[in-house]
């Protein structure tokens, strides 16, 4: 009996991480830059000044553009722009830390280049990392040496359950054509074999 | 066909050796090999630490016979190069937010620049300074198996090829681990198939065993030894079992420098061993204490000679192609010369202390974190790929609850059976003489590592070469249920090695998938 209780019992911890697991969001960010916030700039960006970033990816089933601010509690308005679209976002009164800046309208439509302008009042810091002269953001045209730190968040992250069949069918990505939609399967049975021959060994040497 | 009939006569010996193994320790093997297969499939291609460095190795010894390490040339080929243009590789690494191809037209597109690769790029280009480059060879030798086998495939192809070779030393150690539980507590399967799970389903075990590196090649070396050394102490030390325990010693030193740190306590274990195998003299007296001795190195002789017939074959290799025995390397990152700390012996002291032990008081803090839950703990419960993403604060939690559990069952069992602990005694210490050694230079080479570059050395795999005595461990924590409990206990213990390599799977899946 109480064999039989502790097997269960393992099969019951399996299921349980499972299924938590299954339950939680996937991960809000659906891209990035790749440039991490380690810093802030060393300049701010002024009032009426714009910056300018490439995001080095589309905007597709993004929500919002995610940027790390410090303005010392003074918040000023900043539009927000994606090259190629013609629609625009402002937020005021945010704190200073990670902000979310909604997308425009049409963002999808557009390039790969955010642009924000600070509308005022005072000057607001991204964060972001060091870069090459000639690379990085650019503030009203000009190359800045600073990369600002941009990440493409979506607000309606679905949770794990709901994505199991395309997470499966990556695992096989980027092989070199050994990799196929079965690969993702095949490692599941790899770890399924393994869990259920522990299992049965459990099972049988228990007593 | 006299040759066919002996190496059919051959495989049928080797057929009955496998089949006289005690059915756990076969059951242990095939966890082992079926969970390493799974995460060499899983974990993205140069997602493993250094996994960079070490396929440029075996690529090298591959396509030209010859270690990498010579100056000037690049550290990968254009293939490899390509592959990892391909792949995103640089671009992924330390970057959580930064993943593989995520849709079918960028996977059909980098399996394009993949075979495009395969097909034009040379493969035998690269040959350069790595961090790999300095380390002996045995591992890439015996990698360069699969490598030559699939050679017609793509590099991804070659890769999981070689990985699966690292899935095989896995289930290897984890069966090795099983056979040494049983040294101590014959007949009871419980032991064996705790213990040999504690490695089998261990997801950072797994994660790097999946991956194209020496480590697991190591952690069966060393495992292989415990276990000889163990065994030899029941049975007494005879000629073949000397020449394997000193063959293994001559395979650890040309897999992985790490295997130095067995040398020594394996000179004093082994030299007693000997005196304790030697023939005995029949008078005493100043000609018998001669005896004894002569006896002791003729004991020894197998053992010395074991041990230098591949590190002998290693550097005579070396001479034929040029090459130093330890071959040029890079470093990371070394600080400026005006920043580099020349260090002390007290200090290092400290250093080796704080590395494993709480802090007492007058010691300076060497770390400005703490290395028992940051390292080991975090380390061992689950950090991944190349150190980018880990295990959530509430899994190192519970992870630390269910330690000091283990430990104070452990002691229980100490405690409780102390006779039979005693009766063990010179086989345990010898255990720990491979163990404090083990540890000891691991924080010597932290030590003038973290002078030189700024930078944190230790990992958790460092110290898969003693996981045998963390698997013992486990056995003991079990065997303080009694003997009518034990069983059920280890049962739950395998099904909480499952949870946590399951645990282990899934936060890869969503760093890399998701």
């Amino acid at each position: 009996m109480l064999r039989r209780l502790t097997v269960f019992a393992c099969l019951l911890g399996l299921a349980a991480t499972l299924v938590h697991a299954l339950g939680r969001p996937t991960s809000p960010i659906v891209a990035s830059n790749g440039i991490p916030p380690a810093i802030f700039a060393p300049q701010p960006l002024g009032e009426g000044k714009q910056l300018c970033e490439a995001l080095g990816t589309s905007v597709d089933r993004a929500s919002a553009l995610q940027v790390t601010v410090g303005a010392q509690g003074r918040s000023p308005a900043l539009r927000l722009t994606v090259a190629g679209s013609r629609g625009s976002r402002v937020v005021r009164d945010y704190p200073d830390g990670v902000l979310a800046i909604p997308l425009p309208p049409g963002a999808e439509r557009g390039g790969a280049t955010a642009c924000i302008r600070n509308l005022g009042p005072g000057p607001v810091l991204f964060a972001g990392a060091s870069t090459a002269e000639d690379q990085g953001a650019s503030v009203n045209g000009e190359p800045t040496g600073f990369s600002v730190s941009l990440r493409l968040v979506r607000f309606d992250a679905p949770d794990w359950s709901s994505v199991v069949d395309r997470t499966v069918e990556r695992i096989g990505y980027g092989r070199g054509g050994i990799g196929t939609g079965e690969s993702g399967w095949l490692v599941i049975a790899l770890f399924g074999g393994a869990f259920s021959t522990a299992l049965w060994g459990a099972w049988r040497w228990a007593r | 066909m006299t040759r066919v009939r002996t190496v059919l006569h051959r495989v049928a010996a080797a057929r009955q050796r496998v089949a006289a193994l005690p059915a756990v320790v076969r059951l242990v093997f095939v966890v082992a090999l079926l969970n390493g297969a799974g995460w060499a499939l899983l974990t993205p291609p140069f997602q493993v630490p250094d996994e960079t460095a070490h396929f440029a190795y075996v690529q090298s010894i591959g396509e030209t016979g010859s270690r990498p390490g010579e100056a000037g040339l690049p550290e990968f080929s254009t293939e490899q190069a390509r592959v990892m243009d391909a792949l995103r590789t640089t671009a992924i690494i330390g970057r959580v937010l930064e993943k593989p191809p995520l849709s079918a037209a960028a996977d059909a597109a980098a399996d394009d620049a993949i075979e495009t690769a395969a097909d034009e790029a040379p493969r035998d280009d690269g040959g350069g300074p790595s961090t790999a480059s300095g380390q002996p060879a045995l591992y890439y030798v015996l990698a360069a198996i699969p490598y030559k086998l699939t050679s017609w495939a793509s590099l991804p192809t070659r890769m999981t090829a070689v990985r699966l070779l690292g899935a095989l030393w896995m289930a290897a150690a984890a069966a090795l681990v099983a056979l040494l539980a049983l040294e101590f507590l014959p007949g009871r399967t419980w032991a064996a198939l705790v213990a040999g799970c504690a490695v089998a389903l261990n997801p950072v075990v797994g994660f790097i065993s999946a991956g194209v590196t020496p480590d697991p090649l190591l952690m069966v070396i060393s495992t292989a030894v415990l276990l000889a050394v163990v065994r030899a102490f029941r049975v007494g030390l005879t000629t073949r079992s000397a020449l394997v325990i000193g063959g293994l010693f001559g395979a650890g030193i040309v897999t992985k420098l790490a295997f130095l740190a067995f040398v020594p306590p394996g000179a004093v274990v082994l030299a007693v061993l000997a005196w304790r195998s030697r023939d005995r003299p029949q008078d005493g007296g100043a000609d018998g204490t001669l005896a004894a001795l002569r006896g002791t190195a003729r004991a020894a002789a197998p053992l010395v000679a074991g041990a230098v017939v591949l590190p002998l074959l290693y550097v005579v290799w070396s001479a034929l192609q040029g090459l130093p025995v330890r071959a040029l390397g890079t470093a990371t990152s070394v600080l400026p010369v005006d920043q580099q700390k020349s260090g002390n012996l007290r200090e290092e002291l400290s250093y080796i202390w704080q590395l494993y032990l709480p802090r007492v008081p007058g010691q300076l803090d060497q770390f400005g974190f703490g290395p028992l839950t940051e390292t080991w703990l975090k380390g061992f419960t689950g950090r991944y790929g190349w150190l980018d993403y880990a295990a959530p604060d509430w899994m190192i939690d519970t992870a630390r609850t269910l330690v000091r559990v283990g430990l104070v069952l452990a002691v229980v069992t100490v405690v409780r059976f102390r006779d039979r602990v005693r009766a063990h005694g010179l086989q345990l210490a010898a255990l720990a003489a491979f163990t404090v050694s083990l540890l000891v230079v691991i924080g010597h080479e932290g030590y003038g590592y973290r002078n030189s570059t700024g930078l944190v050395f230790e990992q958790v795999r460092y110290v898969f070469p003693v996981i045998g005595v963390y698997a013992l461990g486990v056995v003991a924590a079990c065997a303080a249920a009694g003997r009518r409990f034990a069983p059920l206990l280890a049962a739950a213990t395998v099904g909480l090695f499952m949870v946590h390599d399951l645990s282990g799977v899934l936060l890869t899946l969503a760093r890399y998938q998701g």
